[in-house]
């Protein structure tokens, strides 16, 4: 009855709803409090809530996530940064010449069909330990989303607009950047959404398999000592940070389409 | 474009002359050496400066390995021989991790895209999830599973899950409006609506997001190996040669893992695509 959505009393919806919610909320809190923990058994594989809880609250390790978090975010800032300073280039680049992107586009494919993490050890050992590997593996794993984007926004661009403009006498660099240039806005920034989301989680694989700090390695130190509140604070505090940069990606979305002149 | 403008005038006599030189680009083969002749040249211009420039001004293999290099490691059997039985580990739990992880994704965008109420309590649950980077859950699962295949297989599902979920209620979301209406007129009951018409025109979403998946689960297998050190396959191998500084075969095993990206992502994809566009084409 769903997919035809019929008109029902929308206070009754919506509390039917909202009560859902809370019940299952409750529900699973409380399974998570007091039902008896443990996959295998042991009472260490599952933390108690209230011990996450505790982990999150003053006594927690905030200095340990803190600096941990500043280090996971920088190299996924600067990664970022990289890969799509990179990305826009060459994704306009291979939009406008023909050539080019016949050339080389089947390798980006092939190149984006592989897992950016299989590249970690690589940057290890280019790089080393610190966060200057991260940054490269962020950099090489956010490229292709803003590349290919871009390039199929410059391929959309508006042929009759291009031919209006060459009639009325522009010159390339004109059509560049009145016509294609305000077009690539959008396609960017639904590539910029999924590649920051990409750059965190790169950073973090980096980290994981090897680095001398950050999210990875406080989550691996973690596990190692069985101190699984702290992971599991960790891994909440993830969330929210998550949620903050997919956030933080529609709010410059918006502000950059309010200012950009109306055609 | 200009030939739009030239076409009134030329219209009778137009046929004879482009006839031949159109034929060839427009054939079979014609195509075939437009499409491939372009990245050939690029490949192998690419490969040729690399080895140049290598050679000229003696980079060490550390740096980057020459294609030989990687020509020779590629060509050995030891390589080979690991490569094969690794590749097959890696396979072998993205499939598992794919079907198990996708599929109950599909069930669930199906069952949250048919009722209101599963929809409005999981949606928050699923955007959490989708928010956290589930890398990040790796060494729970292994402190959970153990550095077997049960992890690596685990995983990679978690991780083909969600973009399975998220497809699937946003293809659900994009059937008109319009045919379901006219369907309950004709007195369809929900099984035959969901079946006739939700179904058939929410499978091409669906089948893009079970290609992320795929793409993901093999993620997901990789990182397991990577992060339990006895899980075998390509991650193992990959930190095997990185501990030795072996450069060119690991640039050698992430050759193979591009094709086997590839050849999942991209073959298998396509093959998928065009199977289930015929049946439900049909079935329409």
């Amino acid at each position: 009855m769903t997919a035809a959505p019929r008109p029902m009393s929308a206070g009754a919806g919506a509390a039917v709803r909202w009560g859902g919610l809370a019940v299952v909320t409750a529900v699973l809190l409380a399974a998570w409090q007091f039902l008896p923990s443990g996959v295998q058994g042991d009472g260490s594989s599952v933390p108690k809530l209230d011990a996450v809880v505790k982990a999150l609250g003053p006594s927690g390790e905030w200095g340990e996530y803190l600096t941990a978090l500043r280090t996971t975010l920088g190299e996924a800032f600067f990664g970022l940064l990289i890969g799509f300073a990179a990305g826009v280039v060459l994704g306009v680049l291979l939009g406008e010449s023909r050539i080019l992107r016949q050339g080389f586009y089947p390798y980006a494919l092939a190149l984006q069909a592989l897992p950016p993490i299989a590249l970690a050890p690589i940057f290890v050992i280019w790089f080393g330990l610190g966060m200057e590997s991260k940054i490269g593996l962020v950099g090489a794993a956010t490229l292709f989303p803003i590349l290919v984007s871009t390039m199929a926004g410059v391929a959309e661009t508006d042929r009759g607009r291009i031919e209006m403009a060459t009639a009325f006498g522009a010159s390339k660099a004109q059509i560049r950047r009145k016509i294609v240039f305000p077009g690539l806005v959008v396609p960017i920034f639904s590539g910029l959404e999924i590649s920051v989301v990409l750059s965190f989680l790169a950073a973090i694989a980096g980290e994981l398999i090897s680095a001398n700090a950050g999210i990875g390695v406080i989550l691996q130190v973690y596990q190692r000592d069985f101190r699984l509140a702290e992971e599991f604070a960790v891994l909440l505090i993830l969330v929210v940070v998550g949620l903050a940069l997919a956030l933080l990606v529609r709010l410059a979305r918006h502000f950059v389409l309010e200012r950009m002149p109306n055609e | 474009m200009n030939k739009v403008t030239e076409a009134p005038e030329r219209r009778v006599p137009r046929r004879e002359p482009p006839a031949p030189r159109r034929s060839f680009r427009s054939g079979p083969l014609g195509k075939a050496a437009f499409l491939l002749l372009p990245p050939l040249a690029v490949g192998l211009a690419g490969v040729l400066l690399i080895q140049l420039v290598i050679s000229r001004f003696e980079i060490s293999g550390v740096v980057i390995p020459a294609p030989t290099d990687i020509f020779a490691v590629m060509r050995s059997d030891i390589f080979l021989e690991q490569v094969g039985q690794s590749t097959w580990e890696t396979w072998k739990a993205t499939l598992i991790g794919f079907v198990l992880g996708a599929g109950s994704g599909v069930l669930l965008g199906m069952l949250m895209a048919e009722s209101r109420i599963v929809r409005f309590v999981l949606y928050p649950y699923v955007v959490a999830f989708q928010s956290l980077p589930k890398i990040a859950l790796a060494p729970v699962c292994a402190l959970w599973l153990g550095f077997g295949l049960t992890m690596k297989f685990s995983f990679a599902a978690m991780l083909a899950f969600f973009p399975a979920v998220i497809a699937t209620l946003a293809a659900f979301s994009t059937v008109a409006e319009s045919r379901l209406e006219m369907a309950t007129a004709f007195d369809a009951n929900r099984r035959q609506r969901f079946v006739r018409i939700s179904l058939p025109s929410a499978v091409p979403g669906i089948v893009s997001g079970l290609e992320i998946s795929m793409a993901f689960a093999l993620i997901g297998a990789i990182v397991g190996e990577f992060v339990a050190p006895s899980a075998g396959g390509l991650g193992q191998l990959l930190l095997t040669y990185s501990e030795a500084i072996n450069v060119a075969a690991e640039f050698s095993v992430l050759v193979v893992l591009m094709l086997l990206g590839v050849l999942q992502n991209k073959i298998l994809f396509s093959v998928i695509r065009a199977g289930t566009e015929r049946f439900f084409e049909s079935s329409r």
